[in-house]
């Protein structure tokens, strides 16, 4: 007999629920009555806090009144200000003993005032406690002007809302009187007049905001100076490159940089670590370097960074820039605030309708003594007033802003920051945050592509600093409303429609376009070029060469190439059309071309007569826009920057050249004498051999290679190493090749990986023998060719370790020398 | 209160009270210091109570580890509802018993 499961009804059904519900009532009803005791028990506290509060005895004012009247009695001929000392002295000895007395019975809370009594006092033992402790002190001092404010509302309520940030916002500005003429400040003041001073090798000098050591003294240009690297670089301790190394020892680093270790840290972030510095540097001369270091005042009050100040404010800041400063920078932001605030001209009226009888300039507020102590700073406000063209109100409000710290400054300010703290929140938060860290730890952070996070890279990349303290993070943001501040595009547009771009070396056709190209690629980095500007860095570079008539593969005689003159510009007209001219003694440009006319030139042929020939010379007409060669110039002569030039690199150290490694526009890494000498001696040796003329001018004579380019495309997998076919190799050779380039590679894969893509020229001959160093030793020998460096005006990059080994192992095959290489161990320590 | 006597008590702040402004400038940071003490220290005194054990043992432990002022400040701005309010308070409480006395002294014949 079997026995079916009866089907249950749906009241049975629903009695279950029902159930299920009553169990979930229950506990949920549980639930609230826990949750209503403890509320109420919450209260209970709360209420039982604020009835002991109100029991608590007051403060007898008329008692402390009365002993400071005594005491005063006692002396005098006590001057008004000795007596309000003498007041203030008595009122803290009171208030701090009624305070003691008021937890007389409460053990707990005797020995955790006591123990913070003991780590106030401390806080004195280093500057920045002490400093820390002066903003805080400040702040809460300040935080009764701004209750009044709450109170009588003229400030809002939700004021408080900005929490821990205004509050040491409030502090810094409160604080300003105390910074600035305290002995900090004037321990910073003279910092300032020391910086000015000799500097010696090891030392540690600021330019862009940015931390050099200056490796050695030098002369170059007959001027006096320093050799200086970046400081502050490291390198985890697990990356191959430094296996084995110690301190003291060279390491050659992605970029192609040789780099010492100096040093070795426990970094927070990435572990252990070597700090290293490179053995080479920038040339900087003592003067420019002093105006740099009297510049700095007034780039930590950059426009950028007053603004980021303003928005971060607080001691933390203090702990990153030093407390004077920040006092400074906090509270200039506040008025540069409120200048941007002003300048809209809506917000101008809002706001004086706002302030009323407020208005800052009605305030009686002496501040001769302290502006006896800002001498040097005001001189460093007046340049920056003077920067941003609006001195009387800006100069206004930053007096206005100097006597923040007598608490109706602080109010306007703070309403000021309020006003913008509504509009600015969610980059307030970020900001703060950003900075927050860095005053976590203020020795500089160095830069660290993400990609070195899973692969041990050195961290010199062309990644942009994202916010080191060295470097305030407000640099990436520009104010939107500062007179003389770069208006990108504007500018830049002007430049090219107006001035035009002066082609500052002769050479080639194909050769400047792509100069002008990156020059301007450069000038407008991302997609910020307008758009007849877009097309022309996006043109093809032959194509535009040939478009232009400075390049002609076709041409029977083999003259295929012009050679624009050094001075010739290049502009867009006013119908965006590119046009050329060469400009006479007077400057001026006698005829603007669409197209070169004129002498055309064998590449092939120059090469070998530039030394002698003068015929182009004297063929071209004065009046010719672009010209030929002037062919009695020797290479040196065309591909040396000029020394106007090179000065100006000189007087500019703060333009580009510190920044370039971090910067993601590609540009050349300025070249030293060395550096020319040895690239005019490689491009001599290429183009004394016969078979390599081919190379000497680039891209140029590309178009010639079509037929050997065949074999690639025949032999796609031959790409991977091999972008062209450079000897003319046939299937054969370029397969063995191919062979013999990856067993360079798989001798040491991870080598080859970091050092692939740096420049060859910091490889071949480098006293560290790697692995990689061995290899392009080899080839150089064996192939007799020497890395190309890049030219000197345009962005044509060094010659990569992969593009090198490339080349020179197509020209061993040609020579068929392979098994040379082939045989090749390099040693291993 | 008209915007007049709220402009005359802000004026009337702890700093022009006592004329530290015009204090040499050592003193200036001295004074502050010893003024921001005396808040901080009745600030402490509300707070402390309201305090969980758990996080009166966290400030003590943040007080021997020698945090920075911000770090201690941040810590009750976490813990303690209010917090700048109480701060508020204590200051304004300070200035106006300042200001009481002050005028007290000069008032008492």
């Amino acid at each position: 007999m079997s026995i079916e499961n009866p089907q249950p009804n749906k009241a049975d059904i629903l009695r279950e629920e029902l159930a299920k519900m009553d169990k979930m009532l229950a506990e949920g009803l549980g639930e609230l009555d826990a949750l209503k005791q403890q509320v109420g028990a919450n209260k209970s506290a709360n209420t039982e806090q604020k009835e002991k509060e109100k029991s608590m005895p007051k403060f007898d004012t008329t008692a402390v009144a009365e002993k400071i009247k005594e005491t005063l009695e006692k002396y005098p001929g006590m001057t008004e200000q000795e007596q309000k000392e003498k007041a203030l002295k008595i009122l803290l000895e009171e208030k701090a003993e009624f305070q003691k007395n008021l937890i007389e019975n409460e053990n707990w809370l005797k020995k955790s005032l006591r123990n913070t009594e003991k780590w106030w006092k401390n806080l004195d033992k280093t500057r920045k406690g002490k400093l820390a402790k002066v903003a805080i002190s400040a702040g809460l001092i300040g935080a009764a002007t701004v209750g009044i404010g709450m109170g009588t509302g003229i400030l809002p309520s939700s004021f408080w809302s900005g929490g821990i940030r205004i509050m040491s916002r409030v502090g810094v500005a409160t604080g300003l009187n105390m910074a600035l003429t305290s002995e900090n400040g004037r321990k910073i003041l003279e910092k300032f007049k020391k910086e000015e001073e000799e500097k010696k090798v090891g030392d540690i000098v600021t330019i862009e905001g940015k931390k050099y050591i200056i490796l050695k003294e030098k002369i170059e240009n007959n001027e006096t100076g320093y050799e200086v690297a970046r400081d502050g670089f490291i390198i985890t301790k697990d990356s191959p490159r430094v296996e084995n190394k110690k301190i003291g020892d060279i390491i050659i680093l992605r970029d192609g940089t040789e780099n010492k270790i100096t040093g070795e840290y426990t970094d927070k972030k990435y572990g252990e670590v070597y700090s290293i510095v490179e053995t080479t540097g920038e040339f900087i001369s003592k003067e420019n370097l002093q105006k740099a270091e009297k510049g700095l005042l007034k780039k930590i009050f950059n426009a950028g960074n007053l603004k980021y100040a303003a928005l971060i404010g607080g001691a933390s800041v203090g702990f990153v820039l030093g407390g004077w400063m920040v006092a400074g920078v906090g509270v200039a932001g506040f008025a540069l605030k409120e200048y941007l605030n002003y300048s809209a001209k809506r917000k101008v009226e809002e706001l004086e309708k706002k302030k009323g009888d407020m208005s800052l300039e009605n305030i009686p507020l002496d501040i001769n003594d302290l502006a006896a102590h800002l001498n040097n700073f005001v001189k460093e406000y007046d340049d920056l007033v003077s920067e941003l063209e609006s001195s009387n109100r800006i100069k206004s409000i930053f007096s206005g802003a100097i006597t923040i710290g007598t608490g109706l400054g602080t109010m306007a300010a703070a309403q000021s920051y309020h006003a913008q703290e509504n509009n600015t929140t969610s980059e307030d938060n970020t900001q703060n945050e950003k900075l927050n860290n860095g005053s976590k730890d203020p020795t500089p952070s160095p830069t660290k592509s993400p990609t070195t996070e899973t692969t041990p890279l050195p961290v010199k990349t062309a990644t942009p600093v994202p916010n080191s303290t060295s470097t305030p993070p407000a640099q990436t943001e520009q104010p939107p409303v500062l007179p003389k501040a770069p208006i990108i595009t504007e500018s830049k547009v002007d430049n090219f429609v107006n001035e035009g771009i002066t082609i500052k070396n002769s050479q080639g056709g194909i050769a400047a376009i792509k100069s002008l190209q990156a020059q301007l690629q450069a000038e407008y980095p991302g997609q910020t070029a307008p758009q007849p500007i877009k097309d022309f860095i996006d043109a093809d570079p032959t194509k535009k060469a040939m478009e232009l008539g400075f390049y002609d593969p076709n041409n029977k005689t083999g003259a295929e190439s012009a050679l624009i003159q050094k001075g010739t510009i290049f502009k867009l007209d006013e119908k965006g059309e590119l046009v050329f001219g060469t400009p006479d003694k007077n400057g001026d440009v006698a005829e603007w071309k669409t197209k070169y006319g004129g002498k055309m030139f064998d590449a092939d042929q120059y090469r070998n007569t530039s030394k002698t020939s003068n015929v182009v010379m004297e063929e071209r007409s004065e009046s010719e826009t672009v010209q030929s060669v002037e062919a009695d110039k020797t290479e040196s002569e065309v591909v040396e920057p000029d020394k106007k030039e090179s000065a100006k690199e000189t007087e500019q150290p703060l333009s580009n050249k510190p920044t370039q490694k971090i910067e993601e526009i590609p540009k050349p890494k300025p070249e030293t004498q060395d550096d020319i000498k040895e690239r005019i001696k490689a491009k001599i040796d290429d183009s004394e051999n016969p078979k390599n003329k081919s190379q000497s001018l680039e891209d140029e004579t590309n178009n010639e290679q079509t037929s050997s380019e065949e074999v690639l495309n025949r032999n796609p997998q031959l790409r991977e190493n091999f972008e062209k076919n450079e000897y003319n190799l046939n299937d054969e050779q370029f397969k063995a090749a191919n062979t013999t380039f990856e067993r360079v590679k798989a001798q040491n894969p991870d080598e080859w990986e970091y050092d692939k893509d740096a420049a060859a020229k910091n490889y071949v001959g480098a006293k560290t023998k790697t692995s990689t160093v061995q290899y392009l030793d080899k080839l150089q020998e064996v192939s007799g060719l020497k890395p190309k460096v890049a030219a000197v005006i345009g962005v044509e990059r060094d010659e990569t370790v992969a593009k090198y080994a490339a080349r020179t192992i197509q020209k061993i095959a040609k020579d068929g020398n392979l098994d040379k290489i082939d045989s090749f161990k390099p040693e291993t320590k | 209160m008209d915007k007049k006597l709220a402009q005359e008590k802000v004026r009337e702040n702890i700093i022009t009270l006592f004329d530290i402004d015009k204090l040499p400038p050592e003193k200036q940071e001295e004074t502050i210091s010893k003024i921001g003490q005396i808040i901080f220290q009745a600030v402490l005194i509300r707070v402390l109570p309201l305090l969980e054990k758990e996080d009166q043992d966290t400030y003590n432990k943040l007080i021997d580890e020698k945090a920075m002022p911000d770090t201690v400040l941040d810590f009750f701005f976490d813990k303690v509802p209010g917090f700048l309010d109480i701060v508020t308070e204590e200051s304004e409480n300070f200035r106006r018993e300042s200001a009481e006395v002050l005028k007290k002294v000069n008032s008492v014949e």
